[in-house]
C-alpha cells in the first residue's frame, strides 16, 4: 500500500476519448518522489524527439507529488509538464498553488497524462475515482471567471476544484497559462497553449478519499515542528504574511537588481510606489492563502478610484508588479493590478507577457518598430493605458501586432528582424523574471543553466546573495556560486517533485524534508539521499533537452547582461562573467565542458542507463 | 458553561488547515471533506470556516435519541445509537453536522480545540457561550449591513454568462 500517495496514474487518450488507470510504480515513488521526477521519467521514455509542441504528439502531464495534500506546511501545490511551445529549452514545466492539487489526490490520482487531441472541446471530470470526459461546448470561449461559475452550476456542487484555461489558451497564445481557483496560475513555458492545443478546457476534481501516511502520529509531530519553524522565521513568519511576495520590490531596488525599462537598469527612484509596503497601505483588502498554507502570502486587492476603479482580485505578486511595473516603466499599482486581473481573466502568464511588452516598448523607443507596426499604440515606457490595452489584445489575438507578440518573442523577433532578438531579455526564449542578472552573478548562472530557460525557480540564488539564506554570499563574485547553484537546483528539483511550496525552503532544510518524507512514505530518506535524487532528476531533464539539440551555446544570457555594463547601483560598470562560472558549473556537474551534455559516467552514477547510452551517442 | 468553536471571519484566509487537522484528529487520515469544520470561499475575496454552533436544535430531531448535550454543554453523538439516517443533517440550519462517508455515523464539531493552534491566522478560538456573544453580534450586524460592503464590481463579475 503506497503511503502519502494516492497510488494511481491516469492516462487519458483525448484523440480516442479513452482512459486507462495504472498503478503508480513503487520505484517511481521511492526514487523520483512524484512531480518533476516522474514527469521527467515519463517524458524521457515516451516523448518523441522533434514533435511540434502544439501538435497532438505532445504529452501533457498534470499532477502532484509525495507531500501534496498532507499535513506538511504549504502542501497545496500541483504542476504541469510538457514540451514547451514558447521556449527552445524543450523541457517545459509550470507549478501553481491554489486548491486543485490536493483534490486530485483525494479524488484518487497522483498524476494525469494526456495524449492526443480531442476532436471537440472537452473537459475532464474526476469524481472520487470515476473518470468522465465531458463535452465543453458551454465553456469554450469563456474566460476563467465565467468558466469557474459555469462548471459549478453544471456539476451542481460548490465543492469541486478545477483548473482551466482562458481564451488565451484556447487561441494558442504561447504565453498562456493554466489557472486554478480563479487567481493562481501555473504560468510559464506556455502550459495553457499546450492544454488548448489538446482541446482540453478544464480538469475538474471532487474527492472524498483518504490520504494516509505511513506513521501518522510521528508525521503529524514532525509537521507541527516544521510549522513552528516557519512561524519563527522572519521571512515566512512575518515578511511574507505581512507584505506578500511584493516585500521584495524595495529590497531588490535597494540592491540595484530590480530590472527597469526592459533590464536597462537595476534601480528606479519611484519603485517604492510599487512596493509591498505601499500596496498594503493603499489597495490591500486582506491576505489569503492557498490550500494548507501556513505562509499566506497571497494578496487580495481592490482599486476603488481612478481609471481602473472596480478592479478586484488576488494579486499582484512581486513578479507581476515588476513585469507590469518597472519592466514597462509603470509606477502605479492600479494599472499593474488591472493588467494582472486581465491576465487572470484570460489565462496569461504575467511574467512572460510583461517581459514581452517591456521588450516591445524598448523596440518602439529605439525606433525599431513604429506606430504603424503596433496598430497605433504608443508603446513608450510608462504608458500604462497602452500596456493594459496590449495585454487584452494579446490574450484575444486582436490586431496583427498583438497577434505577433502572442507567438512569443522568438517568432515575433524573426518577423520584426533588425536586431530585435538581441534586445529580448530571456534565456532559451523564456523571458527573464524580476532580478537583474548583472547585480547577482550567482542568479545569472541559475538563469543560464535552468532546465526551463530564464527562470528564477529552479535555483533561487537571491536567497544566499541578497537575503542571506542559508548563508550570505557576495552577489558580485563568482566564488562558490557554481557549487551553491547546483545545490539549489538539486534541492528545488526535490521540492518540485514532492510538490510543496518553495517558500518553505526559507525556513526549512533538506533534513526537515527528509524527516517528513521518511514518516510519510515509510522509506528511509536522508538529506544526502534527497540531493542525489534531485541531481538525478536535474540530469534527466537536461538529457530531455540535449536529445533535441540543447547545448552549451544555449546556456547563455541576454547580450545586455554580458556586454553592456550596468549604469547604476552596486554593480555599476560591471557585466556578468558567465563563461568562468559556466566552466566551473559543468565541471562540478560532471557535464562535458565543450557541449554541455552530461557525461555518460555521471548519468550512470545516478542509475540512468538509458540516458547514459543516449549521451554516449550524442557525444560521439 | 457551554463551549463552542468560533471563527473570526475577518481573519480567515481560507487555507483549510483546520479541516485537514480535524480529519487527522478523528480519523488519522488527511481528507478535509471528512473534517467537522468546512471552509467556504465566496468570491470575490471572502473566506470563512463553518462549524457546529452547539445550538442543540438537532437533539430533539434525532429519531434514535443519539444526540445529547454532555456535561460541558457540547452536543455529542452517541455512536452506538446513531444509524446515520441524516435527520440531524436535514434539521441543522448551519450545515454543522454531516454523516461521515466511512463510519456512516453523524459527525460534528465537539469543540475539542485541536484545530485552534493550527490556524496560521489565529482566527479560531474555543470559547464559552457568553464569550461567543460578541462574535454573534458582529455577525448579525454584518449580515444586516453586508450590502454596503459589497464592491460594485462583484455584480459584473459574477453574472452568469449564459443568462
Amino acid at each position: 500500500m503506497p503511503r502519502g500517495f494516492a497510488g494511481k496514474i491516469l492516462r487519458v487518450n483525448l484523440t480516442k476519448g479513452t482512459y486507462r488507470v495504472e498503478d503508480y510504480p513503487e520505484g517511481w515513488m521511492r526514487e523520483y518522489l512524484g512531480g518533476n521526477g516522474v514527469a521527467a521519467r515519463i517524458l524521457f521514455d515516451e516523448l518523441k524527439p522533434g514533435v511540434d509542441p502544439l501538435s497532438p504528439d505532445n504529452i501533457l502531464i498534470i499532477g502532484t507529488g509525495a507531500l501534496t495534500g498532507t499535513f506538511f506546511p504549504s502542501s497545496g501545490r500541483w504542476g504541469a509538464w510538457f514540451k514547451s511551445p514558447l521556449t527552445t529549452a524543450i523541457w517545459g514545466e509550470a507549478h501553481s498553488g491554489g486548491t486543485w492539487g490536493p483534490e486530485l489526490k483525494y479524488a484518487g490520482f497522483d498524476l494525469i497524462v494526456f495524449y492526443g487531441k480531442a476532436e471537440k472541446p472537452v473537459y475532464l471530470f474526476i469524481d472520487d475515482g470515476k473518470v468522465e470526459i465531458r463535452d465543453a461546448k458551454d465553456l469554450w470561449g469563456k474566460d476563467v471567471f465565467e468558466t469557474d461559475v459555469i462548471l459549478r452550476e453544471e456539476i451542481g456542487d460548490e465543492r469541486i476544484h478545477s483548473i482551466y484555461i482562458g481564451q488565451a489558451g484556447e487561441k494558442l497564445v504561447r504565453l498562456a497559462c493554466i489557472m486554478d481557483s480563479l487567481y493562481r496560475a501555473a504560468g510559464r513555458c506556455g502550459s495553457g497553449a499546450v492544454m488548448g492545443s489538446k482541446n482540453l478546457k478544464a480538469v475538474v476534481c471532487r474527492g472524498g478519499r483518504d490520504l494516509e501516511v505511513a506513521n501518522p502520529d510521528r508525521f503529524q509531530k514532525v509537521c507541527t515542528e516544521l510549522i513552528e519553524k516557519l512561524r519563527d522565521n522572519p521571512i515566512t513568519g512575518s515578511a511574507l504574511p505581512t507584505y506578500g511576495t511584493n516585500v521584495l520590490t524595495n529590497i531588490t531596488n535597494a540592491a540595484g537588481i530590480l530590472p527597469t525599462f526592459n533590464f536597462q537598469q537595476g534601480w528606479h527612484p519611484e519603485a517604492w510606489k510599487n512596493s509591498g509596503e505601499f500596496q498594503r497601505e493603499t489597495i490591500l483588502l486582506k491576505n489569503r492563502g492557498c490550500r494548507f498554507c501556513v505562509i499566506r502570502c497571497a494578496r487580495f486587492c481592490y482599486i476603488d478610484s481612478g481609471p481602473y476603479a472596480g478592479t478586484i482580485g488576488e494579486g499582484p505578486e512581486y513578479e507581476t508588479v515588476w513585469a507590469f511595473g518597472s519592466q514597462c516603466g509603470v509606477f502605479r499599482l492600479d494599472a499593474i493590478h488591472a493588467a494582472n486581473m486581465l491576465c487572470n481573466r484570460y489565462g496569461l502568464d504575467t511574467i512572460s507577457v510583461g517581459n514581452v511588452i517591456g521588450w516591445a516598448m524598448e523596440l518602439y523607443e529605439r525606433g525599431i518598430i513604429t506606430k504603424e507596426d503596433t496598430d497605433g499604440l504608443e508603446l513608450n515606457f510608462g504608458n500604462h493605458e497602452a500596456m493594459v490595452e496590449l495585454v487584452r489584445k494579446i490574450a484575444l489575438r486582436e490586431g496583427k501586432f498583438a497577434d505577433l507578440l502572442a507567438e512569443g518573442a522568438k517568432i515575433a523577433s524573426e518577423k520584426i528582424g533588425k536586431g530585435s532578438d538581441r534586445l529580448f531579455q530571456g534565456v532559451k526564449w523564456l523571458g527573464l523574471p524580476a532580478y537583474e542578472p548583472r547585480g547577482v552573478w550567482g542568479h545569472a548562472l541559475a538563469y543560464a543553466t535552468s532546465s526551463r530557460g530564464g527562470c528564477h525557480l529552479r535555483a533561487y540564488m537571491i536567497a544566499p546573495e541578497i537575503l542571506g539564506v542559508p548563508k550570505k554570499m557576495d552577489p558580485l563574485t563568482t566564488k562558490g556560486k557554481a557549487e551553491m547553484c547546483i545545490m539549489f537546483q538539486d534541492y528545488f528539483a526535490v521540492i518540485d517533485s514532492v510538490e510543496v511550496c518553495k517558500f518553505v525552503s526559507f525556513a526549512l532544510t533538506l533534513d526537515d524534508f527528509a524527516a517528513a518524507l521518511t514518516e510519510s512514505t515509510g522509506w528511509q530518506y536522508t538529506a544526502d539521499k534527497l540531493l542525489e535524487i534531485g541531481a538525478k532528476i536535474y540530469n534527466l531533464e537536461r538529457m530531455i533537452a540535449c536529445r533535441e539539440g540543447v547545448r552549451r551555446k544555449d546556456d547563455t544570457l541576454p547580450e545586455r547582461s554580458v556586454k553592456e555594463p550596468a549604469p547604476v547601483g552596486p554593480a555599476k560598470g560591471k557585466v556578468v562573467p558567465l563563461d568562468e562560472m559556466l566552466d566551473e558549473y559543468y565541471e562540478l556537474r560532471g557535464w562535458d565542458k565543450e557541449t554541455g551534455i552530461p557525461k555518460p559516467e555521471t548519468l550512470r552514477r545516478y542509475g540512468l542507463e538509458k540516458a547514459a547510452k543516449l549521451a554516449e551517442s550524442l557525444l560521439k | 458553561m457551554t463551549k463552542v468553536l468560533v471563527v473570526d471571519d475577518e481573519l480567515c484566509v481560507g487555507c483549510e488547515r483546520c479541516a485537514i487537522a480535524c480529519s487527522f484528529r478523528f480519523f488519522k487520515v488527511y481528507n478535509p471533506a471528512r473534517g467537522a469544520i468546512h471552509v467556504v470561499k465566496l468570491e470575490p475575496g471572502r473566506d470563512i470556516s463553518v462549524a457546529c454552533t452547539q445550538c442543540g436544535l438537532c437533539i430533539n430531531q434525532c429519531p434514535e435519541g443519539a444526540l445529547y448535550r454532555d456535561e460541558n454543554g457540547v452536543v455529542m453523538v452517541n455512536e452506538e445509537k446513531c444509524t446515520g439516517c441524516g435527520t440531524c443533517v436535514l434539521a441543522c440550519p448551519y450545515g454543522g453536522v454531516h454523516v461521515d462517508p466511512v463510519t456512516k455515523k453523524a459527525f460534528k464539531c465537539i469543540a475539542c480545540g485541536y484545530c485552534v493552534p493550527y490556524c496560521p491566522q489565529s482566527a479560531l478560538k474555543v470559547v464559552t457561550a457568553e464569550e461567543a456573544l460578541t462574535t454573534k453580534w458582529r455577525r448579525v450586524a454584518k449580515a444586516a449591513t453586508s450590502r454596503l460592503e459589497l464592491p460594485p464590481a462583484r455584480k459584473l463579475w459574477y453574472k452568469h454568462p449564459l443568462r
